[in-house]
């Protein structure tokens, strides 16, 4: 007998984005370079556990 | 509440996202970009928001505009965050403020839709130089967001 699968309801975030050609270039806007700077300095200092690193790494 | 928050666009071929801030100052167009953290990882990424100039088209560096609108923000960052993990699943985001009062407006996004985001994702807090799991109503420095572990 086959039965009906129930649809997993949509989540508020899986709307779809819209994707645009044209927009400014700001990746090497100063203010994200900075940013990113900033961010590199934080995780000099206390840098994420060992295990989330080697999955960010690709080694888990 | 209301889970309704701006309308989200993305410039084809990188990871910025863009969407218009609407409120007592106007049109403030607010920007996301997920940036490449490679020293950390192929799957390491920073959040870093800013809002750009409209007169200059760069990003200024004032402290973001307060356009009366916090909460539909902070529920369109939250829906970027997940869009862009769901793009990419095994990335693993740095969310910091560049102000302490920035990281708590992160924290207050986190916390107000955790009920929810927690079902997809796990988040590390900074607390005290030490990364330790979530919890609502405690203070952190900085947040670590990635695609639940199942």
């Amino acid at each position: 007998m086959k039965t009906k699968k129930k649809s997993k309801a949509a989540k508020w975030w899986d709307e779809p984005i819209e994707v645009v050609k044209g927009m400014p270039d700001l990746r090497n806007d100063p203010f994200f370079v900075k940013k990113r700077e900033d961010a590199l300095e934080a995780l000099r200092k206390n840098p994420p556990p060992e295990w989330l690193l080697k999955r960010a790494r690709g080694e888990d | 509440m209301e889970l309704e928050g701006y309308k989200i666009k993305r410039e084809e071929g990188n990871f910025i996202y863009w969407f218009y801030s609407e409120g007592p100052k106007g049109k403030i167009i607010k920007t996301i970009q997920f940036q490449h953290m490679l020293e950390y990882g192929k799957d390491f990424f920073n959040l870093a928001f800013g809002d750009v100039d409209e007169h200059t088209g760069g990003l200024n560096d004032k402290p973001i505009t307060n356009n009366g609108d916090y909460q539909k923000v902070l529920l369109t960052v939250a829906k970027v965050v997940l869009n862009f993990i769901n793009f990419w699943p095994r990335a693993i985001i740095q969310v910091k403020g560049n102000t302490l009062s920035r990281t708590r407006l992160y924290q207050m996004g986190i916390g107000a839709f955790w009920l929810d985001i927690s079902q997809e994702v796990d988040i590390l807090g900074e607390l005290n130089g030490d990364w330790v799991p979530f919890k609502k109503g405690v203070n952190y420095t900085g947040f670590l967001v990635f695609k639940k572990i199942r």
